[in-house]
């Protein structure tokens, strides 16, 4: 596939991934054992090494998000500020996003645990898109998901060379799966996969309608956004507990008591 | 298929998950699905070690499924010879159908041929009535030769089967090893007018892999040798994979391993 800037010129090509290099990203991100079995600690370290290294490669990326999109440098530059910033909030949410423990009507010590959904299908907004990747990827990994991701269908190259920060920072095999292409034949296929346990999609409303449908047949845990939009720059609506909360599952223990 | 466990922590729980497992290898929705639900697909065989057979015995009553038990000292091999008569003998009282022996490995490095012939006959002979398989280690055989010489004293001292792995060296079955062996089976077959049989064992656990032996099986020595007679695979976790598969081909969704019975 051809990836070119706003005037028409090209920019680079990248691979037009189908239902195959879905298949394998998914069997790969479910061989990524060192990364789900690494404490949030663990995790932590790594999203700040993440998070340092793209500091120190900043220019690189602006200019590429500048040249896909055809934004204002400092633009650019903010959204790589933007993209850095996230990641460490993430690395410092990675160990610290605790259970609780709950009163029940019995006499009970009843613990809520979070714990990673496991694979996690994410499709990035088309917008943005180191933001919009960042944003999405790096919560779902911080609670020890891995994912198999789709970044903006229009502008992947912020994705793809995140790889190359990826490799530099410690993240095990397995763990961040880029497959790019188109993102409606990609996100049919994520859907109707039954070994991804959870899928994030973020694009319209049609689109949100045929994930929460295909993804019927396992239960797999679907959160879209019905073509609504999001302002990635803004910390309520870009980051937080709402991320995380998607990126978990509560498994409450009763650990009942006697006299 | 010999569906396989072979490992330290083996307990009575999974040898019997495994002979159901046996015993109704694909689930009963997906063979109905296919028109196969009274085909009465079973594995080949099941293959534990020497100490589990009882408890195999007790979950396949009533199936035709015959145990397979690694006597003689597995995987190494490295007991003495009175030793593992001794195994063999009594893994086949305690109700083994089929033994798979392992070889001296040393006898092969050292080129001691006729030692080797002398060992692996008087398994043959401690086997009695039971078939006998014979694996090579061929992970720690150094050369295509030395595999090719071996297999064909292993035919020569009465295998039924010669296998090339036991799935605990660092090389297990390959391609290439495959096709020395079964161009010694084939040469056997010429000389001597007998079929032994092949078993590749260790490392093949996906569908796709076992298509290629499959294919490599039909191009080199015919229909005979896609047959549980003359060939079986030793795998584990391969099953699960001709599962996943199977569901694909029926719904068109790519399949979860764990939607299916363990093994």
């Amino acid at each position: 596939m051809t990836i070119k800037d706003m005037f028409g010129n090209h920019l680079s090509q990248v691979p037009k991934g189908n239902r195959k290099d879905i298949r394998n990203a998914v069997e790969a991100a479910h061989a990524g054992t060192s990364w789900a079995s690494m404490t949030g600690h663990g995790r932590a370290q790594v999203l700040y090494y993440i998070a340092e290294n793209l500091s120190a490669r900043a220019d690189e990326f602006a200019s590429r998000i500048e040249q896909m999109t055809n934004v204002s440098p400092s633009d650019a530059a903010k959204e790589v500020q933007a993209s850095i910033e996230r990641i460490y909030s993430y690395a410092a949410w990675a160990d610290k996003y605790d259970g609780q423990v709950h009163h029940t009507t019995q006499r009970n010590v009843t613990l809520a645990m979070p714990e990673r959904v496991g694979v996690i299908g994410i499709v990035c907004p088309d917008v943005s898109p180191l933001l919009g990747f960042v944003s999405t990827v790096i919560p779902a990994i911080a609670m020890g998901n891995c994912v198999v991701v789709i970044p903006s269908e229009t502008s992947p190259l912020s994705a793809t060379d995140f790889y190359q920060i990826l490799e530099t920072s410690d993240v095990p095999a397995g763990c961040i799966n880029i497959v790019t292409g188109g993102k409606d034949e990609l996100t049919k296929e994520m859907a109707k996969h039954d070994d991804i346990d959870g899928l994030w999609y973020f694009g319209s409303a049609e689109g949100s309608k045929e994930v929460e449908l295909l993804s019927a047949e396992n239960l797999k845990r679907t959160w879209v956004n019905y073509g609504k939009y999001r302002n990635w720059y803004d910390r309520a609506q870009g980051e937080g507990a709402e991320f995380l909360r998607h990126a978990t599952e509560i498994k409450n223990i009763w650990v009942p008591y006697g006299a | 298929m010999d569906l396989t466990t072979l490992a330290g922590d083996d307990t009575r729980g999974n040898v019997v998950r495994l002979c159901a497992k046996a015993a109704n290898p694909v689930r009963k929705d997906l063979l109905e699905a296919m028109g196969m639900a009274d085909a009465g697909i079973t594995t080949g065989a099941v293959c534990v070690y020497h100490n589990l057979i009882p408890y195999a015995v007790e979950a396949l009553k009533g199936t035709n499924i015959p145990i397979a038990a690694v006597s003689t000292g597995f995987p190494a091999g490295q007991i003495s010879l009175p030793e593992k008569l001794k195994e063999i003998e009594l893994s086949v009282a305690s109700g083994a159908k089929e033994i798979d022996i392992v070889i001296s490995r040393t006898l092969v490095l050292q080129s001691d041929w006729k030692a080797l012939y002398d060992e692996i006959a008087a398994c043959r002979k401690a086997c009695g009535e039971a078939h006998m398989k014979t694996i090579l280690a061929t992970g720690e055989i150094p050369t295509f030769t030395k595999v090719a010489k071996a297999s064909m004293v292993a035919m020569m001292a009465g295998s039924d089967f010669i296998k090339t792995s036991t799935g605990k060296e660092s090389v297990n079955a390959t391609l290439p090893v495959t096709l020395v062996m079964v161009r010694m089976i084939r040469e056997y077959l010429e000389l001597t007018g007998y079929k032994v049989g092949y078993k590749p064992a260790g490392g093949i656990a996906k569908a796709k892999d076992a298509l290629n032996y499959l294919i490599l099986m039909k191009e080199e020595l015919g229909h005979d040798w896609l047959q549980p007679d003359l060939f079986r695979f030793g795998a584990s976790s391969l099953l699960g994979d001709i599962e996943r598969q199977l569901e694909h081909y029926v719904t068109g969704r790519y399949s979860a391993s764990y939607r299916h019975p363990m093994a």
